[in-house]
């Protein structure tokens, strides 16, 4: 779906937009900067009737389940609310981000004002695994005062768009500062027409996608990448209670593993294969039942592929012959794969973990992964938690959380390892004028 | 190897019963042939503990351990040295790794009486002069592409007036040929010889909204003929199903049902399977079909979903008689179809995973995507 001037807008208008869309952005940056309190307004009133909003009615022909859908209502009531946006800023940009700053240059007396300003035209192009992804970006670049083109991801269901003609019903004047256009990244040259005209492109994706952003992008324009991550738990004797677990199944049940922060397997604290052969025997059960009371959209068939999928890997591996310890664990709906080895991958994801074995002592050995790490669910004993977390972080982990809170969000939390709102702004300076020019 | 060659040499192509000693006798002789001829495939079956005793029926096949595809993509195993093969191919051209594969003298003389056969059983032999559109590869000697030569050999069951193209190799690369093909075909349709119609669904797909995007609609000459193959999406993204594209292709070039013909074949295990006027693959006396549970490879009855085991003693070059691929598939009852063919036949559902190994149908719809 097209959506430009808070209209939806079909293919052929979509052509006109981009052949206009220099002088478009152009007349608006002319005008004074956005009033950045309008969206903080139009966000609390939306976040305020969310149940009764239409797109949220949609959510399930998205294929996302009732738990999510409460679970997405609730973050973006608590995040999306004035004062918790306010507050979010002020953790992010500063305290004083909306006040001028006075400078004064060493040799004179001369003076100049800082503040802080927009980037200008952001240029989003989003990936499709986590929902209402755009929408999310968009205000990010809409609270720092830019405008916003964004590519949607393929599949996307129309969610961004409800969301914004909703948002644009509280704040029309936003209207000029979204642009969306559903083309493929396969079109190179509408592709290349909107990362020329934009300060910064931002990306969502995998490395693939960030290098040709890179090559496509002129040396002046800023690239801010949010690239693919890894995210796992680290789990060790003491912390591997019920309760622990239980949050941690919750998780990726939830999650289907597909985000960032998803849970992709489990390392756990032992060089000894039988101890990890044990800890997949007593999470199997956990994982099962928390799957069964969180049934995901998928059906049935899905799970056939993905049990296929490993099934050939591990017969492939005795053809190979590789007499390895890796052994697969199964319940209905979830499986967990051992393997002796200690390497950092994906999982095939939809309730399918990898447990391997990693000693605390060699959580560094996680650095080669440097920049995939994302989250860490530390799961282990109040004695050696601040240790395994100092250890975690060593390695490169950006967050350390329990199971459940993996991939939820804490107001003001950094983003892989930064504040996403600085990234969309800059500072200038302009000097006072200096009097005695005219003396 | 005298009982390949009486297989496939049987008159009554779908009659499985009256070939089941043969059968196993042929598939018993083509694993000892290669246990001899290739050690590294004797040591996969040793190392999974396989026992050449152990076939004594035709429902023993399932012991014999199958190479998944996945795994030939990295690996190729050979039984007689490649370059002194007759017809070589490798499996996807474009992406992804390749699967060397080929016939020697006497597997290629196998094919030809197999294909000459079920061409035969479902019509498509022809001496008439037919006008053909190839929704595919334009032959050139970089490309040595499966189905690039499969396409090539399809056009020798009828002799050829004219072929187009779909993708034409212009200064180094392929390109998508559409105002060829277009032009093309309001030229055939004028003539009053048949008209042949084959490649990927995919670029039939597209070629028919062409045609309707131009507001064109022909009854082509009489006894015009599609075959697609290859290339059906898995579950999860299937644009089209066979019936749509079928009423299209009716519609738009007045294609009659017993002229929509539907192919599938790999390249490690080359058996032609043609739909039958229900759509349906049979299985020809060529090749016996094993559904294996997902979880533990265990065979699996009729009306299970499964994957896919394709066994046929035809190839002496490799040992690819067992086969195992990364499709997930139905075996049904031949009575359930009702087009008289009595042999059982399978459904393909998916693909396994949700990121599946890369093949050369999945790089051609890539392609689609790159040039829309």
């Amino acid at each position: 779906m097209n959506f430009v001037n808070g209209k939806i807008v079909n293919e052929s208008e979509c052509d006109s937009v981009l052949e206009r869309i220099e002088e478009m952005l152009i007349s608006t940056l002319k005008k004074p900067p956005l009033d950045v309190n309008q969206v903080i307004n139009a966000c609390d009133t939306m976040v305020k009737n969310v149940e009764s909003l239409e797109v949220m009615k949609k959510l399930p022909e998205l294929g996302i389940s009732k738990a999510l859908t409460d679970i997405y209502m609730k973050q973006i009531k608590q995040m999306l609310s004035a004062e918790a946006i306010r507050a979010r800023m002020r953790i992010e940009l500063g305290e004083n981000y909306d006040k001028a700053v006075t400078l004064r240059y060493v040799h004179s007396h001369a003076t100049a004002v800082q503040t802080l300003t927009p980037l200008g035209v952001l240029f989003h192009i989003t990936a499709g695994n986590v929902d209402g992804l755009p929408f999310v970006s968009i205000l990010e670049g809409l609270l720092t005062g830019n405008i916003n083109i964004v590519k949607l991801p393929k599949e996307e269901g129309g969610i961004t768009v409800l969301l914004l003609a909703e948002l644009l019903k509280l704040a029309p004047s936003l209207a000029e500062y979204v642009y969306v256009f559903d083309y493929s990244s396969k079109d190179v040259a509408a592709m290349q027409k909107l990362a020329k005209v934009a300060d910064a492109i931002v990306i969502w994706g995998g490395d693939e996608a960030i290098s040709a952003v890179r090559r496509m992008a002129l040396p002046n324009t800023r690239i801010i990448e949010w690239g693919h991550k890894i995210s796992f738990a680290y789990v060790t004797k003491e912390g591997a209670t019920v309760k622990s677990l239980e949050k941690l199944a919750y998780h990726i049940c939830l999650t289907n593993q597909l985000f960032c922060s998803s849970c992709q397997g489990v390392f756990f604290d032992s060089d000894d294969i039988e101890d990890i052969y044990e800890f997949c025997e007593k999470f199997l059960p956990i994982l099962e039942k928390a799957s069964q009371e969180n049934p995901h959209a998928l059906g049935e068939m899905a799970g056939l592929f993905i049990q296929a999928e490993l099934t050939i890997h591990d017969y492939q591996r005795r053809i190979e012959n590789q007499a390895s310890a890796t052994r697969i664990f199964r319940e209905q709906n979830v499986s967990i794969t051992a393997y002796a080895d200690s390497q950092l991958e994906p999982s095939p994801m939809y309730r399918n973990i990898w447990v391997k074995p990693l000693k605390n002592d060699d959580i560094i050995k996680l650095r080669p992964y440097k920049g995939y790490l994302q989250t860490a669910a530390l799961i282990c004993g109040k004695n050696e938690h601040e240790e395994l977390a100092q250890k975690l972080l060593r390695a490169g982990v950006v967050k350390v959380s329990d199971g459940r809170e993996m991939s939820n969000y804490a107001c003001g939390e950094a983003h892989d390892g930064v504040f996403t709102l600085r990234c969309y702004t800059k500072w200038v300076s302009v000097q006072d004028y200096d009097q005695s020019n005219t003396e | 190897m005298k009982l390949r060659t009486k297989l496939f040499i049987t008159k009554d192509i779908y009659n499985l019963k009256s070939t089941n000693d043969i059968f196993l006798g042929a598939m018993k002789a083509n694993v000892e042939f290669h246990m001899k001829k290739c050690p590294d495939y004797k040591t996969i079956l040793d190392n999974l503990g396989f026992d050449i005793n152990s076939l004594q029926s035709i429902d023993d096949l399932d012991k014999i351990p199958p190479l998944p595809t996945s795994y030939l993509k990295n690996n190729s195993l050979l039984s007689k040295p490649f370059s002194r093969l007759l017809i070589k191919t490798t499996s996807s051209g474009t992406g992804g790794k390749k699967t060397l594969s080929g016939f020697d003298i006497s597997s290629g003389f196998c094919g030809l009486f197999m294909v000459r056969k079920v061409f035969r059983f479902h019509q498509l032999i022809s001496l008439r002069r037919t006008n053909y559109i190839i929704l595919g590869y334009q032959p050139d000697r970089s490309n040595q592409t499966a189905m690039a030569k499969a396409l090539k050999g399809f056009t020798l069951f009828a002799p050829a007036k004219k072929k187009e193209y779909a993708l034409v190799f212009v200064d180094g690369e392929y390109q998508i040929n559409k105002e060829g093909l277009i032009e093309a075909i309001l030229q055939y349709g004028k003539q009053r010889n048949p008209v042949r119609i084959i490649g990927f669904p995919a670029y039939f797909k597209m070629f028919l909204d062409e045609l309707n995007d131009r507001d064109i609609k022909m009854k082509l000459p009489q006894n015009s003929k599609v075959m697609v193959g290859g290339g059906w999406k898995a579950l999860f993204n299937e644009e089209i199903s066979k019936e749509e594209l079928f009423r299209m292709a009716n519609e738009t070039l007045g294609i009659e049902r017993q002229n929509f013909k539907d192919h599938f074949s790999t390249a490690e295990h080359p058996i032609n399977y043609v739909s039958c006027i229900n759509n349906h693959f049979h299985v020809p006396v060529f090749s016996r079909v094993i559904i294996r549970d997902v979880r533990t490879l265990e065979p699996l009855p009729q009306n299970c979903a499964g994957l896919l085991n394709l066994v046929t003693p035809l190839l002496s070059s490799m040992p690819y008689g067992s086969i195992m691929t990364d499709d997930i598939a139905i075996m049904k009852d031949g009575s359930e179809c009702g087009c008289g063919i009595r042999s059982p036949y399978f459904e393909l559902i998916g693909r396994v995973g949700l990121t599946s190994i890369k093949t050369c149908t999945q790089t051609a719809s890539e392609f689609l995507d790159n040039t829309k």
